[in-house]
């Protein structure tokens, strides 16, 4: 696995505030802000999550190996930090309850509504494997636990979806 | 389960689609908040430096460093360079007219077009056509030589492991064929840049130092390419520019024909950003995938890159 962490002389440096920046704010918000949506439920806060990650992070990401990665495990981290500070089943009732008061145009429905249902690691694990396809191993490094428990969480999620959806629906 | 796995991807996919958020004013709003990036689609050159600068340098890594450190079944083309003279780009002259010349950035920008397939007839190249990992900007490398440079660097065997600027210029004079006329600007401990005035070298040391350097990006032309991955039904591609021309991206399957198309006219230190849709539920395989960047400057040069899908997006993680 490769690292993602910075060395602390590289933390130090300065931002690089120059067109790659933006290049690669481009070719990723659209994606970072659907899987926040996804994590969180609701995209005008996924939106707010994306952007905040990425102000936090794009001073390091001239100096980090896989730029994109980085920024993935940073928008990851803040939705749980966003999932932490709502409480983890306010959150989801809030998500539930809030956003079908709301147009819903610009948001997933149905499925996300099954996922806000789910333990909040299981639909990480979820979102990551089916949405971003990322392998069990490199799931397993963002999430900061081991395959086995990628693999529970998978397992134990895709049963709840089934149940929450039914079999028919899904 | 895997109907159940299946049907989730599907969903996922189409729930996603919904969400459309406006990249150009969340950009606008997040480069006020770094402070120095200019608005997207700025008329204004923000560029200080000629050639693409650390961040961009970063951005490439992920897709030099695999093509540099983990052995692949097959070629991985990251190549940004001066025409080639391919059968494949016949007949892909961009309008001259519409063209905006980089002393008039005020010029009026058509909107970008992005179409479902490529409507001229023209299919990608052959996976064997592929000769080289800079094919087209240093047309000698071949697969041959950069192998056994990769597994020299690897291992050590030869003068590798000297200082970066030294390993800089033995890669120019002997890979590129380049006079090494630049300079060595250390980025941290591990990653150094060299700037030529045929374009810049990315120096990257993946351990401590007596380990080897590794060349892990060369770019030329003033040409940055991100590439945010292939997720679903969707691929995003942006690409700035140090001068004005119009950019043309396509993607599309090997020995197969092109899916998608973008082409936007960008100004001198622009950006566009191509959202590519290549999901079909008879769709290629993101190993099977290519996406081309092209592009046209507005003084009459050309340049082009090519890239693997399977070499785009975060590291495979063994």
């Amino acid at each position: 696995m490769r690292s993602l962490a910075l060395s602390p002389r590289d933390q130090d440096r300065q931002p690089a505030a120059d067109g790659g920046v933006e290049v690669l704010f481009r070719s990723s918000y659209v994606q970072m802000v659907r899987l926040a949506t996804f994590l969180v439920g609701r995209s005008e806060v996924a939106e707010e999550l994306v952007q905040d990650a990425f102000v936090r992070v794009a001073p390091k990401l001239s100096y980090v190996e896989a730029p994109a990665a980085y920024l993935r495990v940073a928008v990851v981290n803040a939705c749980r930090s966003w999932q932490r500070k709502q409480g983890r089943e306010r959150s989801a009732l809030s998500v539930l309850a809030g956003d079908r008061d709301q147009a819903v145009s610009d948001r997933p429905c149905e499925l996300s509504d099954a996922l806000a249902r789910l333990r909040q690691r299981q639909r990480e694990a979820i979102v990551l494997r089916y949405w971003e396809d990322l392998p069990e191993v490199e799931i397993a490094a963002l999430l900061g636990c081991r395959p086995g428990t990628v693999k529970s969480l998978l397992s134990r999620g895709l049963a709840a979806l089934r149940e929450e959806l039914g079999d028919d629906d899904a | 389960m895997p109907e159940l796995e299946n049907e989730l991807r599907t969903r996922l996919r189409q729930d996603a689609e919904r969400v459309r958020p406006d990249v150009d004013a969340a950009w606008s709003d997040v480069s006020r908040r770094l402070g120095a990036a200019p608005p997207a689609r700025s008329r204004t050159p923000a560029w200080q430096r000629p050639w693409l600068t650390a961040s961009v340098a970063a951005a490439l890594l992920a897709v030099f460093a695999a093509v540099v450190l983990v052995p692949g079944d097959g070629p991985t083309t990251v190549a940004v360079g001066p025409e080639s003279d391919s059968a494949d780009e016949a007949g892909d002259a961009p309008d001259q007219a519409a063209r905006m010349s980089a002393d008039s950035p005020e010029a009026a920008t058509p909107r970008p077009t992005t179409t479902s397939a490529q409507q001229d007839g023209e299919a990608p190249p052959e996976r064997s056509s592929y000769v080289g990992p800079f094919e087209g900007m240093f047309p000698a490398v071949t697969w041959e030589t950069y192998d056994r440079l990769r597994h020299e660097m690897a291992t050590g065997s030869r003068a590798w492991t000297a200082d970066p600027e030294q390993v800089a210029t033995r890669f120019l004079q002997e890979v590129i064929g380049a006079e090494p006329d630049g300079q060595l600007r250390p980025i941290g401990d591990q990653v150094a840049e060299y700037e030529w005035s045929g374009g810049r070298l990315v120096l990257r040391r993946y351990g401590p130092p007596g380990d080897p350097w590794v060349v892990t990006a060369a770019d030329a032309a003033g040409v940055q390419v991100g590439i945010g991955g292939y997720r679903g039904m969707e691929l995003s591609v942006a690409v700035r520019l140090e001068r004005a021309g119009t950019v043309t991206v396509r993607t599309g399957a090997f020995d197969s024909e092109w899916v998608a198309a973008h082409t936007d006219e960008v100004p001198a230190g622009g950006t566009t950003e191509a959202r590519l849709q290549v999901g079909r539920e008879d769709a290629p395989g993101p190993d099977a995938l290519l996406v081309e960047v092209r592009v046209d400057f507005a003084d009459g040069s050309t340049a082009h890159a090519r890239y693997r899908a399977d070499a785009i997006g975060p590291p495979s993680g063994d």
